[in-house]
C-alpha cells in the first residue's frame, strides 16, 4: 500500500484546528516556515466552539488586578498539583496574549468607557483570597466562537495548507524522533504521509471516555491514544473535573445559574439531601461538593430511576416567567434532551465529566517529553486541553482553559520558529518498513470482522468508566474498573467493522476515535487507583487528605498494546519562572 | 449526500447539537425524500450558533427550515 501513499512536506504540521492548534498555527504562519493544520473537523467545529464563560487576565479593567494574584488563584486551584513556572509564564502573559486576539479582532464586550468587560468567575480573587476579582474577558456569552473564527480568519490570510476533514491515525517516528504523521482523507480516501521537522499535537480533550459528560462527540483525545500508542507516557490522567447538573443521558448542561435561582435537588425518597451534605451552602455549594452529594446518595440506593442511578433538579416551584427571564435556553434544552417540562417537571440529572486536566505531559516550553526526568522528545510539542504542561494541577479554574490554549499556542509558535531556525531543513528519510507497520495496523481495524459493533464497545467502556472511575474512588471499585476496562480494551480486536470502504467511513473513523479512548480510559482508571491521596478533583474515600509527603508528584502512565502499564513520577515544579514572583508555598485549600 | 457523510457533518463542536443532529440524521435521513435530504444538509452545514439559537434559544426560523426544526424539537 505504500506505493500509493500521498506525500508532503512541511517545516511545521500542527494537527487540531481548535482555539490552541490555530494559535500555533497563526503564529508560525506568520515568519518564513512553512505550516500545514490538519483537522477531523472544519476549524470552526471544533469544541473551542463551545466555550461560552471567557478567558481569563489580569487587565484590571474593572478594578485593580495583578497577574500575581491571578497565579495564586492557579496554584490555589491546582491544589498545589500545578507546576509554578508554567503558570507565572501563563498568567503573565495573560494580558499582552488578550489584548493581541483583540487586535486580531475578537469582538469582546466591553464597558461604557469603551475597555474590555470583566466578570467574576469562581476561584478568581484579588490580593492573594482576599476579594473577588472580575478577571474574565467574554464576547458575549460565545467568547470560543469568536476565538475560532477569528483565528482561523487570521490564520487564511497567511500562507497555511489546511487540510481539513482528514483524519490523523498516528505518529511516525525514526531514529526515536517525532517525524510525521499518517493521515487518512475522509472525502476521497487516500492516504497520506506528512513530514516534517516539528509536530505540533492539538487535539483536545477525551471527555467521551465518560458516558455522561460535556463533550461534543468529536472529543476523542485522538493524539494521546497516539501517544501511547508510541510508547510514551501520559501526565495526570486520574484527574477529571465534573460539573453536578449534566441532563441525565444526554450530558448537556444545565448550569449552575439554575440552582443560584433557586433550583434544588432531591434524591428517590423525594428528599432535599444538599443540607445533610452542606449545611449552609445547600444546593449552592462547590460542583465538586455536590457531584460528591449526588454520588453519595445514589450509592446508598437513594438515586431516582429505573437504574436508581441519578438525581432530580426541581425548577418548577419558581415563576416561569423567571425561569425565561434568568435561564434562557434550559426549558427547551430540558424538553429536548430529557423530554421534561422544567416548569412542571424536576429535570433528571447526574455529575457529568467536563474537563479533563491530564493529557500528553511537556515542559512549560510545551516540548513533548518522555520521561520524569524531563527528556524531550525531539520533533514533537504538544498543547491545549490534549496536553498537560501542567497548568491546571489536579484541578482547573473556570476560564484558564481558553487563556492556556492562546498562551501557550503563541508560545508554541515561537518555540517552533527559533528550532528551525537553528536546524538543516534537509528531512531525514523515512523508512518504508516504519510506514508499512503503521499501515498494517490501521488495515487490520479496518478488515476487523470480529462480533462486537463499535458502538456496543463504545457504550460498554462509557459506562464502565462512569460506575468505576467517578467523583469519588476507592481501591475496590478501581479495582474492579480495572479488570473489566483491560477486558474491554482486549475486546477491541474483536470489533467488527462494517464498512470496509475508505470513503466517509464514519464507522471506521469511529472505531479508530475508540482505540483511542481505550488507551486513555486504562491511563485513567490506573493513575486513579496508583495515587493514593485525594487532591484537588481526585478524591479517594479510603485516602480522604492530600499526603504531600509522598505525593507532591506528577504521575506518567504509559500503557502497551496488550493493556500491561507502568509508571514513572517527575517532581511537581514549585520554583517559579523568574525572581519576579515567589513560590506559592503549600497550604491547605479552603474557600 | 450518502449517510456516513452526513452523520460525520452532524459534528457541530457542541455536544447538544451532536447528539440531536446524529441520531435524527441516523434515524430519519434515510427515509426522507432527495429534496428534503439536501434541504437538511444545508440546515445541518450552518454555523453551529446558527442551529444552536433556533433549537434552543427559540430564536427566529428562516422559513425553508421550518419544518426541520419542528421534526428535530419534537424528535427525542
Ligand atoms: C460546555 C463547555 C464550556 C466551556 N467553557 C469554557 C469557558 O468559558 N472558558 C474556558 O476557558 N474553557 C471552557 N471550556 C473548556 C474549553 O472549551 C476547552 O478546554 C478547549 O476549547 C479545548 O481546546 P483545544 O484547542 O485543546 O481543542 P479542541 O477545540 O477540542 O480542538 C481539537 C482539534 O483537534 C482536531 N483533531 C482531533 N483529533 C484529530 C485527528 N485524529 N486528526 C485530525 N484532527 C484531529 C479536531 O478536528 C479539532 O480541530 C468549556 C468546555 C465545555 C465542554
Amino acid at each position: 500500500m505504500s506505493s500509493k501513499i500521498i506525500k508532503h512536506e512541511h517545516d511545521v504540521i500542527v494537527i487540531g484546528a481548535g482555539g490552541s492548534g490555530l494559535r500555533a498555527t497563526m503564529g508560525i504562519s506568520q515568519s518564513e516556515h512553512s505550516v500545514a493544520c490538519i483537522s477531523k473537523v472544519f476549524p470552526t467545529r471544533s469544541h473551542t466552539v463551545a466555550a461560552q464563560g471567557g478567558i481569563s487576565g489580569a487587565l484590571g479593567n474593572m478594578g485593580e488586578d495583578d497577574w500575581r494574584w491571578h497565579m495564586y488563584d492557579t496554584v490555589k486551584g491546582s491544589d498545589w498539583l500545578g507546576d509554578q513556572d508554567s503558570i507565572e509564564y501563563m498568567c503573565k502573559n495573560a494580558v499582552e496574549s488578550i489584548i493581541e486576539l483583540e487586535h486580531f479582532g475578537v469582538p469582546f464586550s466591553r464597558t461604557e468607557e469603551g475597555k474590555i468587560y470583566q466578570r467574576p468567575f469562581g476561584g478568581m480573587t484579588t490580593e492573594y483570597g482576599k476579594g473577588i476579582a472580575q478577571r474574565t474577558c467574554a464576547a458575549a456569552d460565545r467568547t470560543g466562537h469568536a476565538i475560532l473564527h477569528t483565528l482561523y480568519t487570521q490564520a487564511l490570510k497567511n500562507d497555511v495548507d489546511f487540510f481539513i476533514e482528514y483524519f490523523v491515525i498516528d505518529l511516525v517516528f525514526e531514529e526515536n524522533k517525532c517525524v510525521g504523521v499518517l493521515a487518512w482523507c475522509l472525502d476521497d480516501g487516500s492516504i497520506h504521509l506528512f513530514q516534517s521537522h516539528i509536530i505540533i499535537l492539538a487535539t483536545g480533550g477525551h471527555g467521551r471516555t465518560y458516558q455522561s459528560s460535556t463533550s461534543a462527540h468529536s472529543c476523542t483525545g485522538d493524539g494521546n491514544g497516539m501517544i501511547l500508542r508510541a510508547n510514551l507516557p501520559l501526565m495526570d490522567m486520574e484527574f477529571i473535573q465534573f460539573h453536578p447538573t449534566g441532563i441525565y443521558g444526554a450530558g448537556c448542561l444545565i448550569t449552575e445559574g439554575a440552582r443560584g435561582e433557586g433550583g434544588y435537588l432531591t434524591n428517590s425518597e423525594g428528599e432535599r439531601f444538599m443540607p445533610k451534605y452542606a449545611p449552609n451552602a445547600k444546593d449552592l455549594a462547590s460542583r465538586d461538593v455536590v457531584s460528591r452529594a449526588i454520588q453519595m446518595e445514589v450509592n446508598a440506593g437513594r438515586g431516582v430511576g429505573k437504574d436508581k442511578d441519578h438525581a432530580l433538579l426541581h425548577l418548577e416551584h419558581l415563576e416561569s416567567s423567571l425561569i425565561h427571564e434568568k435561564l434562557p435556553g434550559i426549558t427547551e434544552t430540558a424538553k429536548i434532551f430529557a423530554g421534561v417540562d422544567a416548569t412542571k417537571e424536576p429535570i433528571p440529572v447526574i455529575p457529568t465529566v467536563h474537563y479533563n486536566m491530564g493529557g500528553t505531559p511537556t515542559n512549560h516550553n510545551t516540548e513533548v517529553i518522555a520521561n520524569g526526568d524531563g527528556t524531550i522528545v525531539e520533533g514533537l510539542m504538544a498543547l491545549g486541553e490534549g496536553a498537560c504542561v501542567s497548568v491546571h494541577g489536579a484541578n482547573r479554574l473556570g476560564s484558564n482553559s481558553l487563556l492556556d490554549l492562546i498562551v501557550f499556542g503563541k508560545s508554541a509558535a515561537e518555540r517552533a520558529c527559533s528550532i528551525l531556525d537553528k536546524k538543516t531543513k534537509n528531512h531525514i528519510k523515512i523508512k518504508s518498513s516504519t510506514v508499512d507497520q503503521l499501515i498494517d495496523n490501521f488495515e487490520s481495524t479496518r478488515n476487523s470482522s470480529g462480533d462486537i459493533r463499535t458502538a456496543e464497545l463504545r457504550d460498554t467502556m462509557q459506562k464502565t468508566m462512569q460506575r468505576y472511575a467517578p467523583v469519588y474512588r476507592d481501591e475496590e471499585t478501581l479495582k474492579k474498573g480495572i479488570e473489566i476496562m483491560t477486558g474491554l480494551f482486549k475486546d477491541f480486536k474483536n470489533v467488527s467493522v462494517s464498512d470496509k470502504s475508505l470513503i466517509w467511513n464514519s464507522d471506521l473513523v469511529e472505531t479508530l476515535e475508540l482505540n483511542n479512548l481505550l488507551y486513555q480510559s486504562l491511563a485513567t482508571l490506573h493513575s486513579a487507583h496508583e495515587r493514593k491521596e485525594s487532591r484537588g478533583s481526585h478524591a479517594r474515600d479510603d485516602h480522604p487528605d492530600r499526603n504531600d509527603n509522598d505525593w507532591l508528584k506528577h504521575t506518567l502512565v504509559r500503557i502497551d498494546n496488550e493493556g500491561g502499564y507502568d509508571f514513572d513520577y517527575k517532581p511537581v515544579q514549585l520554583e517559579t519562572l523568574t525572581d519576579e514572583v515567589e513560590t506559592v508555598k503549600l497550604k491547605a485549600r479552603t474557600y | 449526500m450518502r449517510l456516513s457523510e452526513v452523520i460525520w457533518k452532524c459534528r457541530k463542536g457542541i455536544r447538544e447539537i451532536d447528539i440531536l443532529l446524529s441520531r435524527y440524521t441516523q434515524e430519519v435521513y434515510p427515509k426522507l425524500s432527495e429534496i428534503e435530504q439536501k434541504n437538511y444538509v444545508e440546515f445541518i452545514e450552518q454555523d453551529t450558533f446558527e442551529i444552536l439559537d433556533v433549537l434552543i434559544n427559540d430564536k427566529p426560523i428562516d422559513a425553508k427550515f421550518l419544518k426541520i426544526v419542528q421534526a428535530l424539537k419534537s424528535f427525542n
